[in-house]
């Protein structure tokens, strides 16, 4: 063991004066060397005064600075959960509006059926056919109240279809035209 | 680095309030806070200090520490010790902060030649902070080592981080930082050894050698 293997193990952290445990060998060649002993004491010391580094003042009015950005990083958050609270939980949609966007797409879809002659609304085809007024269908009574046949029927048809669709979409979307919520106006950021 | 008795207590109630404050901002009391800014305010500038070596920048290093632990307190773990924690944030922030001065020096030292700008002395600037000049002297002394040497020193003996702390702190190994501290033992020690061999040339050491 030499003085330079001390000084080794006193810059590597495992040997200095706190330490409870030395390793045989270490403790012998540091009771003989008077030289490694004040280096261990000054080690010691050393390792004190850094672990009792002062530490500076803060500075004045840091506390305060860090409550007010918070403060505004709060309000901020708590802004942009208002902003957002419309998309992540919608209204309700009305019921009529499905109901009109049905009817809509039904009526569509009859015109259709009539028009390629599916035979499936024959009763209906016929009373338009021969000018009575229907007992069940809208459009059946306003084609004869019109007095209508061929190709005005179906234009009614697809007329009233077309309407009723467009009333049920602009229904479904009418959230998209809600007015934004009004921003307060925030305090400067940083202090 | 053992803790006396009166120490522990106090230790333990710090550790008490620090997990009832963060509970507290947890359940939406923003206010609960500024318990943790007052308890590791002094203790987390230092550090930021120690990292910059300028109070102006430790300082916004210090602030934007806090703001960031406040906004990611979600993801802290509330098992584990808050300080390293927060003090990796800091240490975080200054390093890139180190980075980006270190990209900005290299563009400027021209200039700065040319007009024979010299940066302040930082001795001069710890003056308003520390008071006691003996107490000034260490930080001068461990401030005089490098960036990362110093930064290891600080957590490791002065806020007393375990070797795993600091390496995750720094986002190093444990063995860099095992090294960082090898180095920086030798470098103070050295120091100590010259200033003692010249007392006239280290006036400011004078009657406090390390």
């Amino acid at each position: 063991m030499t003085c330079n293997q001390i000084l080794q193990a006193l810059d590597s952290g495992t040997l200095s004066a706190g330490k409870a445990k030395v390793s045989p060998q270490l403790q012998h060649h540091i009771d003989q060397c008077s030289v490694c002993q004040k280096r261990v004491a000054e080690a010691g010391l050393l390792n004190a005064r850094l672990e009792q580094l002062p530490l500076p003042e803060a500075p004045t009015g840091m506390e305060l600075a860090i409550a007010q950005r918070i403060d505004v990083l709060v309000a901020e958050k708590a802004n942009q959960k208002q902003a957002t609270s419309p998309v992540s939980s919608p209204k309700p949609t009305p019921f009529v509006h499905w109901v009109f966007a049905f009817v809509g797409v039904l009526l569509f879809a009859l015109t259709e059926l009539q028009f390629f002659n599916a035979g499936i609304l024959i009763p209906w085809i016929e009373s338009s056919e021969t000018m009575s007024p229907a007992p069940g269908l809208f459009s059946d009574r306003l084609i004869f109240l019109l007095g209508m046949n061929g190709a005005g029927e179906e234009l009614v048809s697809y007329g009233l279809s077309v309407t009723l669709c467009l009333a049920g979409l602009l229904g479904l979307t009418h959230r998209s035209i809600d007015p934004k919520p009004v921003t307060p106006e925030l305090p400067s950021g940083k202090a | 680095m053992t803790l006396d008795a009166p120490q522990s207590a106090r230790a333990d109630d710090e550790t008490h309030m620090v997990r009832q404050s963060i509970s507290a901002v947890r359940n939406g009391n923003h206010h609960a806070f500024g318990i943790l800014v007052q308890i590791y305010q002094r203790r987390l500038f230092g550090l930021s200090l120690m990292v910059m070596k300028i109070p102006d920048e430790a300082e916004e290093i210090t602030q934007d520490a806090f703001v960031r632990a406040f906004s990611n307190l979600d993801k802290y773990d509330a098992e584990k010790p808050f300080y390293p924690w927060l003090a990796t944030i800091a240490v975080r922030l200054a390093q890139s902060r180190l980075s980006k001065k270190a990209r900005d020096q290299a563009r400027d030292t021209a200039y700065l030649q040319e007009q024979n700008i010299t940066s302040p002395d930082s001795y001069d600037l710890l003056k308003g902070l520390i008071a006691n000049e003996s107490n000034r002297e260490v930080w001068e002394k461990v401030l005089s080592l490098p960036e990362g040497q110093r930064t290891a020193v600080f957590l490791h003996y002065r806020n007393e981080l375990k070797i795993s702390e600091v390496s995750a702190a720094m986002g190093v190994t444990d063995g860099t930082v095992k090294t960082l501290l090898f180095r920086a033992r030798k470098a103070l020690r050295k120091q100590l050894e010259t200033a003692k061999s010249n007392p006239e040339n280290h006036s400011r050491e004078g009657q406090n050698d390390l």
